[in-house]
């Protein structure tokens, strides 16, 4: 503050002055004092007082007052049945003109990338799912190698006899259930497991201690 | 000042995270947080990987309690923080709890339909639980889309079911009342078709921009300015605030047929009419005969509570009811205030049918 004063001092008493010098002269004698240094002035007072308290939550009242309106703004926009309508119709060709310009841009360029040696977003999008799916079943390996449960594969073996043996068209009765009669299930009515994939089995590593990739510490995408 | 500093700083926390996920893709399994709740992987096959969280204390359940979490986001949410989890509440009640983590499709399983997920996936899940435990019915408590999975499996497997929870199910898809149903509903089957052709399965980015689109102040501004208000009343929320913005960070692809399937559903209203095919069988509501529990979020902002509340009328159990409870679809979940009256009502339940 003493600052300022000391130099519009120094200017006022300038006798060679300039047109923005005339013009800071206005705007001191206009405004004496900095605006924040008011602010701060008055935010000091209001503090004095036991104001702040009240200012603040006038404050979050006016914020959440602000907030509540803009929701129902929108929820006004999105369950109106107009713009609902304008919106499915402007999704649909959104994503047809997508679909298009993709299948143009994939004949272009598809033969223009090779030729100067660089890969198509296609390929590097799909090596990205390959290297992903690659560390999901490098991470289940690990657990599964640092696994010494022989009930896991046990367990494993078991339900795949059992699936072996209801393919087989076995019997199965249905289980008394809190009071309700059994009923006979036909076979053919229980859908029966159409995969054979590879069952693997593994014991959660991702506690604390652990491998840190396991936790995704070291890890990005 | 210093509120707006910390409301700036979690702002582009939070702004970057999203970017960060739009560059290099949402959920994955390796991406989840350290679980607050040990536990084993006992089965894996498909789509499915299924956990095993061992009981504690002394009066253990015999029922194993199979929980079946939704298929587009990773299932941590259940497993939050220590003290944050229902998984943790559940076993520390005595439950064997079984979850089944879905694993993510990849472009090659596109066609993993309905069919896929409840009569090979869950039933898979099941038959490894009947043989690790020796026990042959389970109890089964599903979660939004997971807890519509485990209605279809139990209308379609109902002797494998000894009690039923479902827990804020969309069922009835003629309900136009929340934004998200009026947006789903303008969703064509084309647009769909469409989506499936451009990517095989719909993609991790276009869930959660269409959950995010709902609400677009709350995500881009008023999560964070309530992040700080809650911390500053309790310091350590921004650790759970962080958790949970990972967890609406972690959309998974859905895959292509049951994306197809599940917006047919949702036009025709078929599970509802009782008119769903399911590999080629009825899903038939009116074969559950087991006790149900339909618990309902009162404040529930994505499956409208209108939604779920016909259910007990459609199955023919008798002992069924409606449990309301004022929370939202998450909050269910992950709120102290669940935890502490909603959970123990859901265990009380299923204690009394633990014989």
């Amino acid at each position: 503050m003493a600052r300022n004063e000391d130099t519009a001092r120094s200017i006022l008493n300038s006798t060679d002055s300039t047109f923005s010098d005339e013009i800071l002269k206005l705007a001191q004698t206009l405004m004496p004092e900095p605006p924040t240094a008011k602010v701060k002035r008055m935010v000091a007072e209001i503090a004095d007082k036991g104001l702040d308290r009240q200012l603040h939550e006038i404050g979050w009242k006016a914020y959440d007052t602000v907030i509540g309106a803009a929701n129902n703004a929108t929820n006004r926009v999105f369950t109106s049945p107009a713009i609902g309508n304008v919106l499915g119709t402007t999704i649909d060709m959104m994503l047809r003109w997508q679909r298009l310009n993709a299948a143009i841009a994939g004949a272009f360029f598809s033969a223009l990338w090779p030729a100067v040696g660089l890969p198509s977003s296609t390929e590097v999008e799909g090596l990205r799912s390959d290297v992903r799916a690659m560390r999901e079943e490098l991470r289940d390996a690990v657990a599964e190698r640092d696994s010494k449960d022989d009930f896991a594969s046990e367990l494993h073996i078991a339900v795949r006899e059992s699936i072996v043996n209801q393919q087989a068209g076995e019997k199965l009765v249905a289980r008394t259930t809190n009071g309700h009669a059994a009923t006979e299930i036909d076979p053919a009515s229980i859908p029966v497991a159409k995969k054979t994939s590879v069952y693997q089995f593994s014991v959660w590593s991702g506690w604390p201690g652990a491998d840190p990739m396991e936790n995704g510490e070291d890890v990005g995408n | 000042m210093s509120a707006i500093n910390e409301i700036a700083s979690l702002w582009m926390e939070g702004t970057m995270r999203t970017l960060d996920a739009f560059r290099s893709g949402f959920g994955a399994t390796m991406d989840d947080p350290t679980p607050a709740t040990r536990s084993r992987v006992i089965y894996e096959s498909g789509l499915v990987r299924l956990r095993h969280y061992e009981a504690r204390g002394e009066n253990k359940k015999r029922v194993p309690l199979l929980l079946i979490y939704s298929l587009i986001k990773r299932p941590f949410i259940l497993d939050l923080q220590p003290g944050r989890s229902v998984v943790e509440y559940l076993v520390k009640q005595g439950f064997d709890v079984y979850l089944i983590d879905w694993i993510p499709p990849r472009a090659g399983d596109k066609n993993h339909g309905f069919d896929d997920y409840v009569n090979v996936d869950i039933a898979n899940a099941v038959r490894a639980i009947q043989v690790y435990t020796g026990i042959e019915q389970i109890s089964i408590l599903g979660y939004c889309f997971g807890a519509l999975l485990g209605l279809i499996y139990s209308a379609l497997h109902s002797g494998n079911v000894k009690n039923l929870v479902t827990l804020t199910i969309p069922l009835d898809t003629s309900v136009r009342q929340l934004p998200i149903e009026h947006l789903t509903a303008a969703m064509t089957s084309r647009s769909a078709k469409t989506i499936v052709d451009m990517y095989g399965n719909a993609p991790a980015w276009m869930i959660y921009s269409f959950f995010n689109t709902l609400a677009p102040t709350h995500h881009m501004l008023d999560k964070f300015v309530g992040a700080y208000r809650t911390n500053s009343k309790r310091p350590a929320y921004i650790d759970t605030f962080r958790l949970f913005e990972q967890w609406l960070h972690s959309d998974v692809p859905m895959a292509g047929r049951i994306f197809l399937e599940t917006s047919e559903m949702w036009r025709e209203n078929s599970l509802m009419k009782g008119t769903m095919k399911v590999g080629g069988k009825i899903a038939d509501l009116t074969r559950i005969a087991m006790p149900l529990l339909n618990v309902i979020g009162d404040h529930d902002d994505i499956v409208n509570p209108r939604s779920s509340e016909p259910l007990p009328e459609l199955v023919s159990s008798d002992d069924k009811q409606n449990l309301h409870y004022p929370t939202g679809h998450m909050g269910a979940a992950i709120s102290a205030d669940s935890l502490k009256r909603l959970w123990p009502q859901i265990t009380t339940w299923l204690s009394a049918r633990d014989d």
